[in-house]
């Protein structure tokens, strides 16, 4: 079997949950697709809004659609072999634990960082096999090198730490997508059993 | 005493041969609202940085978290 062959039929039997379907959940989402990804669990409240167009993976018929929704149909236009679980919910501590229980790799890809942190701590307390790629400092644009890959143990965190989103910071569409495709680039690596 | 922070090595002056997690915050002037934070690979939430003690040789990671996404 040839390299290609041998990734996608690798991926093909593996599960990614996606915990936010905004900037990071949708572009990661899209990228997990393309690379033949089995089966993915997605999950976010929110609904599409016009200003979410200006870096989140959906498109302007979608606008007022639900975002898990939104986002499970452009992944069957992608590739419908890829089965996806979309779910309309507020992710919490106990709520998520269910959801992605059977998960291969978990992708936090909150946009608050309370909610990131929620999710941190309630993998790390009780579910600490579970690979966890997060994210963290992507707002602004520019300074594509900052963007980095922190390993601690089963959780990786991408981003620069520090860059937070404000009124004079704002999340553009490249420096977003460069962490959300990074975080589907280390999840790909870590179900192909390539840690390094 | 000497620690690894976030996978660099570092000097903390101690002299009851420990330090809290907020004490250790405290030292590096981190005070973020939101950090996770590890102590050889366990999670110590806020309510447990005043009594959680790190020690000579600790693996101690803090990590910040900030909105965006």
């Amino acid at each position: 079997m040839n390299t290609r062959d041998w990734y996608r039929s690798v991926l093909s039997t593996k599960t990614v949950g996606i915990a936010g379907c905004g900037g990071l959940g949708s572009n990661c989402a899209a990228a997990l697709a393309r690379a033949g990804i089995g089966r993915l669990i997605i999950a976010d409240f929110d609904s599409v809004s016009e200003a979410n167009l200006d870096r989140q993976y959906f498109f302007r018929d979608q606008l007022g659609l639900a975002k898990a929704v939104a986002l499970k149909a452009t992944i069957g236009r992608i590739d419908p072999a890829v089965k996806v679980e979309a779910h309309t919910v507020r992710l919490d501590p106990k709520n998520l634990l269910d959801l992605f229980a059977g998960c291969d790799v978990l992708i936090e890809a909150f946009d608050d960082a309370a909610q990131k942190a929620m999710l941190i701590e309630a993998i790390l307390q009780d579910r600490p096999e579970l690979p966890l790629i997060s994210s963290s400092g992507l707002a602004g644009w520019g300074r594509s090198n900052s963007i980095q890959v922190y390993h601690s143990q089963n959780l990786i965190m991408i981003g620069d730490l520090s860059s937070e989103v404000s009124e004079t910071l704002p999340p553009t569409a490249g420096r977003v997508a460069i962490a959300a495709n990074m975080q589907a680039n280390e999840a790909i690596a870590l179900l192909l059993g390539d840690k390094t | 005493m000497t620690i690894q922070l976030n996978n660099n090595q570092e000097d903390f002056t101690a002299p009851e041969q420990s330090l809290s997690v907020s004490e250790l915050l405290a030292a590096k002037g981190w005070t973020f609202p939101l950090i996770i934070v590890r102590v050889n690979g366990t999670l110590v939430k806020r309510e447990q940085w005043a009594s959680c003690k790190v020690v000579e040789g600790d693996e101690v990671e803090a990590l910040h978290l900030v909105s965006g996404g």
